[in-house]
């Protein structure tokens, strides 16, 4: 059941995603004091692949399955949400997409499994209270998110303004960037622009840290035509401030079968004596009736 | 002949055989179902399934609806059957990195209306064990209701009922009393079929009993409930059309309260706002409509069923499981629901299943039934009996203990 760190090799550079081929994925942490991070599924099939393709971990929940996704890289933690049954709306990820020249979010009206993105386009994950109107989208414009195609001027911009309080306060428990020191460095060799430092130093003061992705990796494709422009800069200007957003690292976690069958054959033995005891009387009321 | 000195041992020697409180195995059971409810650990269900093997063996009577634990096993069974085979066929399973695929069904694309639902596909071994976990969730949940109805008698069950539900009279019989029966019709039918020479099993059997069984078991539940309707059950002549009026909208009103609160409370994770209020405020109406409604019912009791010492321990024991799984304390909650995404193995946790086998003390707790002498069959309580059996009983022969009244047809 193990998993190797194939499957998170598999994680795509997010130079792989232009404006007209694969989807990004960005996950807003900034409720766990963290960023927004981004990945790039190249090869899009369904949401629930392109968070993984993505660089992201998953978990569902156990009423539901591994279909509804209760924790994105680990988060919440197992102390805030235990996912069990189903989480109240209030806490739980909420799936938005923007499809190409689409500069609004849309709440998805399909699950992750069951949803299959347009080439693109971007899926958001935002955590909290979701209100399905215009008031509850991402804190973020789906510009802000967007692959280019290699001029990277537009992130740029977007990254620029972003107002140094956005970042959340110091007295939020920050979100660690992963336990990064796992990821055997997929992250860095994919972000040409800035020289990300391996993420080794986790935990306190890593957190707001990680390499903001100014210059995107240079994509295949050479059509100049982006999408977003400079809107994105401008829409936030009137609303929220725009959340850090970085590339996603991806995490790997250890899906190993946990425990061992010892506490199974301890409880079969207290069964089997219990049904045992049944047997023998229902045998001797038998025998006497 | 034998069996004296057997059967002596097994009826505890110097306890008098006498029935247990219905109300005492409903509580007892409900407990246990509470319980059930907060788990899919399939150790802590099977260790319920078999406190509830062992109380229906050591204490059940012989009356023909007593005789019902094995189909609500096979219910079980069913019930179980069908989850799994819904799972792996709507599946929801996909290829998660790490799951181990047991076989993969063709995969039916559906059109973009249907993108919801998802045929055929991969099938997990994790998603099996989860479906198989809370098939067997469910069918625990069957069993624990099944065996109230085998242990308590149902027609005594239906006296303790609040005067006020007298206006609900045939459908709180029915109700109350078609699972037993339905029990008792298939034993009758299939006997039936057996004396005339029919096969037993097999689908061309099943279809030729189901029938007579549905009809049978209805038309005897309504049968009863028309016997106490004409003895004065479910009476509403003295009733002012007023107070009958306000006793239906208090009950109404309290019902969907109560309702709205038991959804709230049990689903958990959306407490609404709603599920507080709903709930006070529907047991409010309940109780004023069922003090209302019963302070015209005016009823004698000819043979009270009396509420001592072993009903109290019945009682007790089966709140114990309900107690503890609902505190989750001095274990973690995780232990109750094993993952299955990642698939782990699941935990025993102690408390739980300390808590469960409590409820084992019902088996011996409760006083022995009464049961006729070996060569009397229930059915027909009145057939004499040799004169050895007669002395050795209880009770004289001929003449049937009460609980019995009623079942014989």
């Amino acid at each position: 059941m193990s998993v190797d760190a194939a499957t998170v090799a598999g994680a795509d550079p997010i130079g792989d995603c232009s404006t007209t081929t694969g989807v990004i994925v960005a996950v807003d942490f900034t409720a766990w004091g963290g960023d927004v991070e981004r990945g790039c599924d190249a090869r899009i099939t369904t949401g629930y692949h392109a968070l993984h393709a993505a660089g992201f971990t998953t978990a569902g929940d156990d009423q539901d399955g591994p279909g509804f996704i209760c924790r994105i890289d680990e988060e919440p933690s197992a102390a805030q949400e235990s996912c069990v049954t189903t989480p109240p709306p209030d806490a739980s990820w909420s799936y938005w997409h923007a499809d190409v020249g689409q500069d609004a979010w849309t709440y998805s009206q399909l699950g992750a499994m069951s949803y299959h993105p347009p080439p693109g386009s971007v899926d958001a994950w935002t955590f909290g209270s979701t209100d399905i109107g215009p008031d509850g989208q991402p804190t973020f414009p789906p510009s802000s998110v967007r692959a280019t195609n290699g001029s990277g001027t537009t992130t740029t911009e977007v990254t620029t303004t972003v107002p140094a309080s956005t970042t959340p306060t110091s007295t939020d428990p920050p979100r660690s960037p992963g336990p990064s020191t796992a990821g055997t460095g997929q992250g860095p060799p994919t972000t040409t622009g800035t020289p990300s430092p391996p993420t080794t130093g986790a935990g306190t003061a890593g957190a707001g840290q990680r390499p903001v992705s100014s210059a995107l990796g240079p994509a295949p494709t050479t059509t100049a035509t982006t999408t977003s422009g400079g809107t994105g800069p401008v829409r936030s200007g009137g609303r929220r401030a725009i959340p850090k957003i970085v590339d996603a690292v991806p995490v790997a976690t250890d899906r190993q079968a946990a425990g061992s069958p010892v506490p199974l054959l301890a409880g079969a033995g207290v069964v089997v004596a219990l049904a045992g005891a049944a047997g023998a009387v229902a045998w001797r009321r038998r025998r006497i009736g | 002949m034998s069996a004296g000195p057997v059967r002596s041992r097994l009826e505890d020697g110097h306890r008098i055989p006498r029935p247990l409180h219905p109300v005492a195995w409903w509580i007892w059971a409900l407990g246990l179902a509470v319980a059930v409810s907060h788990t899919t650990n399939p150790i802590l269900l099977f260790l319920v399934l078999g406190v509830l093997a062992l109380a229906v063996a050591n204490r059940r009577s012989d009356a023909p609806w007593a005789r019902a634990f094995k189909y609500y096993l096979v219910l079980a069974l069913t019930v179980v059957a069908i989850r799994v085979v819904f799972r792996t066929v709507f599946g929801g399973d996909v290829d998660v990195p790490g799951a181990t695929v047991l076989f993969r069904l063709p995969h039916v694309p559906l059109p973009s209306w249907a993108a919801g639902l998802q045929l055929g596909g991969p099938v997990t071994l994790g998603g099996t064990i989860g479906a198989l976990d809370d098939g067997l969730r469910l069918g625990t949940l069957l069993c624990c209701l099944g065996a109230a109805n085998t242990l308590a008698n149902p027609k005594r069950a239906l006296r303790v009922l609040p005067g006020a539900l007298y206006e609900l009279g045939v459908a709180v019989v029915v109700s109350l009393s078609v699972a037993p029966q339905l029990v008792e019709s298939v034993q009758r039918v299939r006997r039936a079929r057996k004396l005339r020479g029919g096969a037993t099993g097999g689908f061309h059997a099943l279809r030729s009993i189901a029938i007579p069984v549905l009809e049978d078991a209805l038309e005897r539940s309504l049968r009863l409930a028309a016997a106490m309707d004409s003895r004065g059950y479910g009476r509403t002549a003295t009733a002012s059309p007023r107070t009958r009026r306000t006793t239906g909208a208090l009950m109404i009103a309290g019902m969907c309260g109560l309702c709205v609160g038991a959804y709230g409370l049990l689903a958990g994770s959306a407490l609404g706002p709603g599920t507080i209020p709903g709930f006070v405020g529907g047991t409010v109406c309940c109780c004023l409509g069922l003090i209302l409604g019963g302070r015209r019912v005016r009823r004698s009791r000819y043979r009270p069923d009396p509420w001592k010492a072993p009903e109290w321990v019945v009682a007790v024991s089966g709140l114990v499981p309900a107690a503890a799984l609902m505190a989750g304390v001095g274990f973690s909650m995780v232990s109750l629901n094993p993952p299955t995404d990642p698939l782990a193995w699941p935990t025993f946790p102690l408390v739980p299943a300390i808590a469960i086998l409590a409820a084992a003390t019902a088996a011996l707790a409760a006083p022995p039934p009464w049961r006729p002498a070996p060569t009397v069959t229930p059915s027909t309580p009145s057939t004499p009996s040799t004169p050895a059996t007669a002395a050795r009983r209880t009770r004289p022969a001929g003449r049937p203990p009460p609980w019995t009244a009623g079942v014989s047809s």
